[in-house]
């Protein structure tokens, strides 16, 4: 599988790959990326490739000029816009449609677009929902088909897991086996809500029966942080879980075939997690085939 | 109470106090501070001032001359030293002792940052060595000072020292933990911490380092999930952690004056039990206490 990351220069491409990586010391001064550079990255055993495509322009030029070659082997693309720059936005917009026109059949479905540099102390100003709701109209004057946008900060990690969780979700072949497996799980434990998490707190698929479940949810990734964190002390963290007005939220560990995964279950059943525990084992089993061959 | 920031130009002041402030927006363009900047804090409903003494060499002079009155009445400094920039560490060291030989017998009380040490540097030989030095020679310059690890993106790092140093400043410090370790000792508890609503440590009491970890692991991951659901009006209650040598619990504590939580790692339920029977006490002590916190 290939990833592309596209976007003009100084839209946030490095810095959100460098915040992915948590490799936190480059994110700041990131230099103007030049050129075509490659990575490798793994999910869940499975070997993805990251490619950014350097946003200057002689090297968008360079890049249109043989648009099958560059970019005709990407199974997704993520394209940013910098919402700092919104003098930028139809120049952003030129240069996806432009490449979109080279390739013709490229399924709008697996284009992400990231209105970056949302930072979680402007997200909600005004001119900021304005810029982001220009950047909506701008895509979709290209394409009305393109639907996932997403807000990205380097300063709110879990926005650019989601963001990326999102492609991998979008390119996971076996996605709806999976999501069909988390949805009879949860209505064998009587569960509002489940979320299943890679070692690195992407989430691979969720099932939710309604929005304040999706909000629980995704709230609770963030134990992953103290869970991991303990585990480093080799302090064998267990079973986390918080209580919610008649509910609660908990979050499990487990192993499997393609290492260590987190699920998160949201109930308002009490039976919930005494149901949870015994059929868990048996769960994580069923699913093993599926994440073995999640991106085949 | 007169607070100063200080530390050689580019060592990272400005974006210490605007990351705990959340204003990462202002991240990206940050131009040299020019002269002293004053800025208001909150910390248990009080406000303190905080000067950013900009840390460019003509008004490092301007400080330190002798008619200057910009160093009067600083209780407590904050001094960060740029450990990515090995180069200056004499340079940085001279304005340390320039500074301090300002005060005559009252010193202020010295917090020492070791700044962007972003977590991927954690490890890092040369880095912890060039820490080790420093420390060593800021020692032999003045005894007592508190020294931190720091980085933006490690933001409890920043809260860590933020705290622990405005605490320095407390006349209710020793009283509070002295109770919490009477607490702790009667619960047989590992760990205490009391948080507020920002991530700020008000008082922590624990046994050992692993305790340490635990609470230092488990704080802002906790707090993050609590105030995401209840911001939502979702009620979160009781976050409940089983670990390989105990249990850690964390709730809001809801008869005080201020909106406190409190962490607390054990090695069994019981010990957790006999704690919760106990809340009602710690809040009537701390209320009684926090009232006076800054009174001397």
């Amino acid at each position: 599988m290939k990833i592309g990351f596209i976007g003009l220069d100084n839209s946030g491409k490095s810095a959100f790959l460098a915040g992915l990586r948590e490799e936190y010391s480059i994110v700041l001064d990131t230099l103007s990326t030049k050129g075509i550079v490659q990575e490798k990255i793994n999910i869940l055993g499975h070997e993805i490739e990251i490619i950014e495509y350097g946003g200057k322009k002689a090297d968008r030029k360079a890049y249109l000029s043989d648009i099958t070659t560059n970019f005709g082997k990407l199974d997704l693309i993520f394209f940013f816009f910098a919402v700092n720059t919104p003098d930028r936005i139809e120049e952003g917009a030129e240069y996806l449609e432009n490449i979109l026109e080279g390739l013709q059949s490229f399924p709008a479905s697996k284009i992400i677009v990231c209105c970056h540099f949302t930072d979680p102390d402007i997200k909600e100003q005004p001119s900021i929902r304005e810029v982001i709701a220009q950047v909506e109209v701008a895509v979709h004057k290209i394409n009305n088909d393109i639907v996932t946008f997403e807000e990205t900060s380097i300063f709110d990690s879990k926005s650019l897991h989601r963001a990326f969780a999102r492609g991998i979700q979008k390119i996971a072949t076996k996605e709806d086996l999976l999501y069909e497996q988390l949805e009879n799980f949860a209505k064998t434990t009587s569960a509002a809500g489940v979320i299943l998490l890679d070692n690195n707190a992407l989430t691979m698929a969720s099932y939710v029966s309604d929005e304040d479940s999706d909000y629980v949810l995704e709230s609770c990734i963030s134990f992953v942080e103290a869970w991991k964190s303990l585990s480093i002390r080799q302090m064998l963290p267990g079973r986390l879980s918080i209580k919610i007005l008649k509910g609660q939220a908990s979050l499990y560990p487990v192993n499997s075939s393609t290492g260590p995964l987190f699920l998160i279950v949201y109930s308002t059943n009490v039976e919930t997690s005494e149901e949870v525990s015994t059929q868990l084992a048996s769960f994580v089993e069923s699913i093993q085939d599926l994440l073995a061959a999640f991106f085949d | 109470m007169k607070i100063a920031i200080m530390g050689l130009d580019a060592s990272g002041k400005t974006s210490f106090l605007s990351t705990l402030q959340k204003k990462y927006s202002v991240l990206w363009n940050l131009k040299p501070t020019k002269g002293v900047e004053r800025d208001i804090f909150t910390f248990l409903d009080k406000n303190i001032s905080l000067w950013d003494f900009g840390g460019q060499a003509k008004y490092r002079r301007k400080y330190l001359t002798e008619s200057s009155r910009d160093l009067d009445d600083v209780q407590l400094i904050f001094y960060l030293i740029d450990i990515t920039d090995p180069q200056r560490m004499d340079e940085s060291l001279e304005y340390l002792k320039d500074i301090l030989s300002r005060f005559e017998s009252n010193l202020p009380h010295l917090v020492v940052s070791f700044h962007k040490y972003d977590p991927d540097l954690r490890g890092n030989p040369q880095i912890q060595e060039l820490i080790h030095q420093m420390k060593d020679r800021i020692s032999n310059i003045i005894p007592n000072a508190l020294y931190f690890n720091t980085s933006i993106f490690d933001e409890k790092s920043l809260w860590r020292s933020f705290s622990q140093g405005i605490r320095k400043l407390s006349s209710g410090d020793e009283l509070l933990f002295s109770y919490l370790a009477e607490v702790a000792s009667n619960t047989n508890a590992q760990g205490i911490s009391i948080l507020d609503i920002g991530g700020m440590s008000i008082c922590s009491y624990v046994l050992d380092e692993d305790a340490d970890w635990v609470i230092e692991s488990c704080a802002h991951s906790f707090l993050d999930v609590w105030k995401s659901i209840n911001i939502r009006g979702m009620n979160p209650g009781i976050i409940d952690f089983d670990i390989a040598k105990g249990t850690t619990f964390f709730t809001l504590l809801t008869n005080l004056s201020f909106k406190l939580f409190v962490l607390g790692y054990f090695r069994n339920k019981n010990d957790q039990l006999s704690f919760l029977d106990q809340i009602p006490e710690l809040e009537a002590k701390m209320n009684a206490i926090i009232d006076t916190f800054f009174i001397a």
